[in-house]
């Protein structure tokens, strides 16, 4: 069926589109893709290199290289600890969890047509957050390895609710119907956690720990767990996103067009769900990151998905290890929560959204 | 390669009311059909029945094959049938080249990369319909005509030997409106492109197509050549108003239409105001 022959639509235009190279649509270029690797590569390296007792880039490399066989390690062994067993881990889940929220956040922004979706938003992180509380305060979890999977049935079973509700109001998925079908149910799930948290008082404190962020207790063990969900992920949304710039017009239009809109609008919502889950149950609810990251990449890259979603990976990484940095050095030795960086400067990038948002609409 | 479709007995139900209650209609491989019918009537929904993006009873079958689900995938039937849609959905940050590229979705692996084929038949398109200083301009900068031109090149990058159309001229000048029928005859001469155009302008229909069919309530009450179905006593009973008809040589109608008597006490009372359009012989102004 595939017409391979020249299509009468070409004739008397053929000549003159062989002679001029056509445009190209905007693509994940390979200068992008080195550009954004590069920008993770450096904020591991500062985020390694700065802390209580700074070790210089240059020794770090070197102590690297010995550790793969290559030459002499020139730190101490005390130096050596802090920057294999406390720092590489913390920077290591703070480049998953970053990737994953970032990642997650520019998928469900493309699959909801909505610049200001984001995992809290729709209501994902509460119902992780009370699945993750579930898990700790009915003893299922003495171990934490329940506390993923727990998470992450709760934060489908939280999308799913947003989507439902948002789907009965005639005329689609508007923003505001999502919006407010995902402020509903993470107010209801808000609610039951914190009729839990009062129930099981004595789980009080691990529940708290781990909602606050756990990045400062992070340990390879942490960093093992999340790994699996982060290469999943990175795969399926990697390859959904040129999809979802099919979807960009539309349902019905998508649908004329071959997609199948309805397929994968769940299968990347299952993913970023699974994604948000992942990051949420490791290092509890840091805030903003899947919001206001896919937004600087756009403002850099355009709007394009397939160049969206792996560049807010990239660049949710880097910007996690960063804010994670500022919190365990702006008033050390005591460390700031990471949410409060990242809302800190994500409140008032997601204000700036909304008036643009306001002025289009 | 051309590709004819049938509709038999085909219902569509939305929101408890019957959109179409059993339609049938055949545009044979290579015709072009003008849907006609007054507001409301289904137009739309029977065309969305034919690219199986709504549910519907009855039969419908696109080259003799069924046009949804009988192990007919959705990539196939995009190859078969592109769509121009009457209010396209209008995508945020996206260029008129790569917006019209998305026609070339169904051709594209999963991965939806762009072939060098891909760009230069969408390149090619925007040639032909004067669109190629545009190919930079984001989608949403675009005037209301250039858009609707931008959505049938989509479609027309597709290849599909079926095109359905749906008000394809709604938002055009004159000018461009002829220019765009003119073209799409000229595709349908040269690729057999089979086309259901629904149109809402009696004076453009009868110059454009070689059948008419009117739909009205959710069923085909009038089928047949244009000479045949467009005249003074169907269009008086059908859209309540009164036209005189004229039918040259190449069985192309010309429809005229008369102000209405009884309605003249609203109006400036003055005499019957006339709006005639022909097709034949008119230049489409060079962009």
């Amino acid at each position: 069926m595939t017409p391979t022959t020249a299509s009468p639509v070409d004739v008397g235009a053929t000549a003159d589109a062989d002679r001029v190279v056509p445009p190209r649509p905007r693509e994940l270029t390979p200068a992008l893709l080195v550009a954004g690797l590069a920008t993770v590569a450096v904020a591991a390296l500062v985020g390694l290199a700065v802390g209580p007792v700074p070790i210089d880039a240059g020794a770090i490399l070197r102590s690297a290289a010995a550790r793969l066989g290559l030459g002499a390690d020139g730190l101490s062994a005390t130096e050596s600890a802090i920057l294999w067993e406390l720092r590489a881990p913390r920077v290591a889940l703070g480049l998953a969890v970053g990737a994953l929220l970032g990642g997650s956040g520019a998928a469900y922004q493309g699959v909801f047509r909505n610049p200001l979706a984001d995992p809290y938003l729709l209501g994902v992180a509460a119902g992780a957050g009370l699945g993750a509380t579930l898990a700790i305060v009915t003893g299922a979890s003495a171990s934490g390895a329940a506390v993923p999977p727990a998470a992450f049935a709760g934060a489908l079973l939280a999308v799913g609710a947003t989507a439902v509700l948002s789907l009965r109001r005639r005329g689609g998925v508007g923003p505001a119907a999502l919006i407010l079908a995902g402020v509903a149910v993470a107010a209801l799930l808000a609610a039951v956690q914190t009729y839990l948290l009062q129930r099981y008082a004595d789980s009080l404190r691990v529940v708290y720990g781990w909602l606050l962020g756990r990045l400062s207790t992070a340990g390879w063990d942490d960093v093992l767990l999340v790994l699996p969900y982060l290469a999943v992920c990175a795969v399926l949304l990697v390859l959904a996103a040129p999809a979802l710039d099919v979807l960009a017009v539309g349902d019905e239009e998508a649908a004329t067009l071959g997609v199948r809109p309805g397929r994968t609008r769940a299968l990347v919502v299952a993913v970023a769900s699974l994604g948000t889950a992942a990051a949420v149950s490791v290092s509890g609810l840091i805030g903003f990151v899947g919001l206001l990251v896919p937004h600087g990449v756009r403002l850099l890259a355009g709007t394009a998905n397939r160049r969206v979603v792996p560049l807010s990976m990239l660049a949710g990484a880097a910007f996690l290890v960063i804010a994670d940095l500022v919190a365990r050095t702006v008033q050390a030795p005591a460390e700031l929560p990471i949410g409060v960086i990242t809302a800190l400067v994500g409140a008032p990038a997601f204000l700036l959204v909304l008036r643009s948002q306001g002025s289009r609409a | 390669m051309s590709v004819g479709i049938r509709l038999e007995g085909v219902g569509v139900r939305l929101g408890g009311r019957d959109v179409l209650r059993g339609v049938d209609l055949e545009v044979p491989a290579g015709g072009w059909c003008c849907l006609l019918g007054p507001n409301g009537a289904g137009k739309t929904t029977l065309l969305r029945a034919l690219s199986g993006t709504v549910r519907h009873s009855g039969r419908v079958t696109v080259g003799g094959r069924d046009a949804g689900g009988g192990g007919r995938g959705r990539r196939d039937l995009a190859r078969t049938v592109a769509v121009v849609p009457q209010s396209p959905e209008v995508p945020v940050g996206m260029r008129v080249f790569e917006y019209v590229l998305l026609g070339r979705t169904p051709h594209q692996g999963l991965r939806f990369s762009a072939s060098l084929e891909d760009r230069r038949r969408t390149l090619a398109v925007l040639q032909r319909l004067d669109l190629e200083a545009l190919a930079a301009r984001d989608v949403a900068t675009l005037s209301g005509g250039e858009r609707q031109r931008a959505v049938l090149a989509r479609a027309l990058v597709a290849d599909a030997p079926v095109l359905l159309c749906d008000e394809p001229t709604a938002a055009l000048d004159l000018g461009r409106q002829i220019g765009t029928l003119e073209l799409l005859a000229e595709l349908q001469a040269e690729r057999g492109l089979t086309l259901l155009t629904t149109l809402h302008d009696l004076t453009v229909a009868g110059q454009f197509g070689d059948a008419v069919a009117v739909l009205a309530d959710g069923v085909v009450v009038e089928h047949g050549a244009p000479s045949a179905v467009l005249t003074p006593p169907t269009i008086a009973a059908h859209w309540g108003v009164d036209v005189a008809t004229e039918v040259d040589g190449e069985g192309r109608v010309g429809v005229t239409v008369r102000r209405r008597r009884e309605r003249r006490e609203a109006g400036r009372g003055g005499g019957a105001a006339e709006v005639v359009a022909r097709g034949e012989g008119f230049e489409p102004p060079a962009a």
